[in-house]
């Protein structure tokens, strides 16, 4: 048996250790761009308080949740914006950290991956990327 | 006869719900092929930017104010309405699209005593 799937997109970065994609996020006319990293263990996309900012946002004002992890836990605070990966952009509620000391950007499972089809080839730091359209309900 | 059976139709369908004409609207147009005499394709656009940005402060309050009765389940909204509900994203894709709406915004309502995880780390 042989699976088949095809894709739209392809991102790949031999000078990178892990798996990251260039993210843009958007609020009306502003913008934030940085990477962040792929992380199917994250419940939802979580990024650095710095992005907020740049984007002018009172970060209090989103939808509060605890963010739990093995050695403990974070706040952060959710917020509906433009997120955009590879020029697939779509609305989605993404969580930003309060604690400035939080230095990662990752892609969790809900609002991003529940909505794309991705593959890997991490021998040669690929990922393939759709979105998922073809939603048969 | 044929529009005999359409004003019977017409005039039938003045009482259903808004929810139910849309429901009828996007049934009747699937069934009418394109020029080119392929069905069309009835594609889901979820989450649009376009269509569902200017809502960002509605989706807020109404995602803090039913957070203890939807948390954990993902839910289809379009403005002010709800357009339906589910345990997977497919499924609140599939409550949208019995209402009529091909362009939903699916989200997913925490639970209020959290549940997030921040990786496999």
């Amino acid at each position: 048996m042989v699976y088949q799937l095809s894709f739209d997109r392809l991102h790949q970065d031999q000078s990178k250790d892990s798996v990251v994609l260039p993210v843009t996020l958007k609020l009306g006319r502003k913008t934030s761009n940085f990477e962040a990293q792929i992380d199917t263990g994250a419940s939802v996309c979580i990024f650095r308080r710095q992005q907020d900012e740049e984007l002018g946002i009172e970060i209090e004002t989103g939808l509060r949740e605890q963010i739990n992890t093995v050695t403990g836990s974070f706040i952060t605070y959710g917020h509906q914006l433009t997120l955009s990966v590879l020029e697939i952009d779509f609305e989605a509620y993404v969580y930003f950290a309060v604690q400035e000391q939080f230095a990662r950007n990752v892609l969790g499972r809900i609002g991003w991956l529940d909505r794309i089809k991705v593959g890997l080839i991490y021998y040669d730091r690929q990922v393939f990327l759709s979105p998922y359209e073809s939603m048969e309900v | 006869m044929a529009t005999e059976l359409l004003n019977d139709l017409m005039q039938r369908s003045s009482g259903l719900s808004l929810s139910e004409k849309r429901r009828l609207a996007l049934f009747l147009t699937e069934e009418v092929p394109e020029d080119n005499g392929r069905t069309p394709e009835f594609r889901l656009k979820l989450n649009a930017p376009e269509i569902h940005s200017k809502h960002r402060e509605q989706y807020l309050v109404w995602l803090k104010t039913h957070q203890k009765e939807y948390g954990g389940q993902y839910v289809a909204l379009h403005g002010e309405r709800l357009l339906g509900s589910g345990q997977t994203i497919r499924d609140a894709a599939r409550a949208a699209k019995e209402s009529g709406c091909l362009q939903p915004f699916l989200v997913y309502v925490p639970r209020p005593e959290g549940e997030y995880w921040g990786g496999w780390i």
